[in-house]
């Protein structure tokens, strides 16, 4: 309690500086306008409905992505993981593919699919990929062997098992790769649209500072910043449900 | 009947090692609706010779028969319970579920199998907890949990592999009780491994001993004990006695 009051007074205390720096004339009011205009455009700019469909089309994207390179990722991983000949043939391209920082491969990804949805949504389940195949290959990896074993001493049979035994099993690591790759996912989708965009949040962003509406650029920032809160928040509190059996409610065995 | 006939293992060795010898030679036998235990020091390879009774392993010679059907892989007349039933019910079902899980490949409408996994937890006095997860229950409950499903499988001969081995003593005493009454008022053949003689000797009609690594069969002892068994009057028994003591000099040598 105290520490969650102690935080929020080192917020305040941190906009409180900005407004009087910026009233005072201590920095530009023209680069960092008041807090309170900042936070009047934004109510302005969200209650227009200009902000929520920005944020909405860059999300869109994103999700696209992700969920994209999730139907992709976890089967391969979990391919990887239990079979040691599938994971000979995957890992020397993953092993060179996954170090490739995201965003350097956007000016490829412009030359053969423009500055449309698709190559967004093509960057983003590039950066997601990566994440959710390691995280699902891990897991499968490590599942204990008493449950591969019991499902092949009743009968299930390897493509049953690997849905029903395998990927379970794996959920926790499966949720952790998910859980990466989904702040990653928003920030790919933010970067391509600043680089090749005609709308989403970050292209409004980039055109406003362009334009010197300040106040403005900096609502689109607050906007995305929430975005991506209510994003991690929502991918914490489903996965957890998901994967409610392995955590820390249950007692150790 | 089932029938291990001239049964050995080799493990193949990786990069250059020599391969190991786990079984060198084990031959016996179980008649139908027999109990039969497997004793053996640790490490002499009880649990692989179990798993290539049930064909999760193939064995690099001799064979395996049930009822003159040589085992290729895990037939549907086998139920493996194994030692550490935390590693193999499944945590994110309910244990009515992992019951449920087995039976899903089994002819029979939903109803009869609810109707089967009911049944089946009742025997083994969980009828309260069919709701519960695994990790929700005692390990002497998860071991009963593990039983009622192997039970529900509906599988004539019943392969446990150290069942009772991580439960306090008194629960180990119930649990073996348990499973001496089902074995006999269901007409299950039993083949049961464990580490500890007088378990073995307690439970058994017969005691296959085995030497160390690599596993042959020191001595077949059978237990002319009348059943039921009663665990104070059975251990005092001159017959009992003599078979304890026959096997340890046995496994001492």
């Amino acid at each position: 309690m105290l520490g969650r009051c102690s935080g929020i007074v080192v917020f305040l205390a941190l906009a409180g500086t900005w407004e009087a720096a910026s009233r005072l004339g201590v920095v530009s009011a023209l680069y960092f306008p008041p807090v309170t205009v900042i936070a009047a455009t934004f109510g302005k700019l969200a209650a227009s409905g200009l902000l929520p469909a920005q944020v909405g089309l860059t999300l869109a994207r994103a999700l696209a992505g992700l969920a994209l390179a999730a139907l992709c990722a976890v089967p391969l991983g979990l391919c990887m993981g239990v079979s040691r000949r599938f994971r000979g043939l995957l890992s020397p391209l993953v092993e060179v593919l996954r170090p490739v920082p995201p965003p350097a491969i956007i000016p490829a990804a412009m030359l053969f699919l423009g500055i449309g949805d698709g190559m967004k949504v093509f960057v983003v389940f590039f950066a997601c990929f990566f994440p959710i195949l390691i995280g699902a290959a891990d897991g499968a990896r490590a599942v204990a062997p008493g449950f591969r074993l019991t499902a092949a001493a009743y009968g299930v049979s390897r493509p049953d098992a690997l849905l029903r035994v395998i990927l379970p099993a794996a959920g926790p690591s499966v949720a952790a790769g998910l859980r990466t790759a989904v702040p990653m996912g928003l920030i790919v989708a933010v970067l391509s649209e600043m680089i090749g965009a005609t709308n989403g949040i970050g292209h409004y962003i980039l055109r406003m500072q362009r334009t010197f509406a300040i106040p403005e650029m900096y609502a689109g920032v607050a906007a995305l910043g929430l975005a991506g809160l209510c994003c991690n928040a929502a991918a914490q509190w489903g996965l957890g449900r998901l994967t409610r059996w392995s955590g820390g409610d249950r007692p150790g065995d | 009947m089932l029938r291990i006939e001239r049964l050995a293992k080799s493990y193949a060795g990786h990069n250059g090692a020599a391969s190991a010898c786990a079984l060198a030679e084990v031959s016996f036998s179980v008649p139908r609706g027999g109990f039969v235990s497997l004793l053996g020091p640790s490490g002499c390879g009880k649990s692989t010779l179990l798993q290539c009774v049930c064909g999760l392993l193939a064995p690099s010679h001799g064979r395996v028969l049930l009822d003159d059907r040589e085992v290729t892989g895990p037939p549907p007349e086998m139920a493996l319970i194994f030692q550490n039933a935390s590693a193999s019910l499944f945590p994110w079902m309910t244990v009515a579920g992992n019951i449920r899980f087995v039976l899903r490949r089994k002819p029979g409408s939903k109803k009869d199998k609810e109707a089967v996994a009911a049944k089946a937890l009742a025997d083994v006095g969980l009828a309260a907890f069919a709701g519960h997860y695994p990790w929700q229950l005692s390990g002497g409950m998860q071991q009963r949990a593990a039983l009622a499903r192997g039970l529900a499988y509906g599988a004539d001969v019943l392969l446990l592999d150290e069942p009772f081995a991580s439960v306090d003593a008194q629960t180990r005493e119930e649990l073996e009780d348990l499973l001496a009454g089902v074995a006999a008022s269901q007409a299950k053949t039993v083949l049961f491994v464990t580490h500890d003689i007088d378990e073995a000797v307690y439970l058994s009609d017969a005691v296959t001993v085995l030497t160390p690594a690599p596993a042959r069969v020191a001595a077949v002892i059978p237990v002319d004990l009348p059943r039921p068994r009663d665990q104070v009057a059975a251990r005092e028994d001159r017959r009992f006695l003599d078979a304890r003591k026959t096997i340890h000099a046995l496994l001492r040598h």
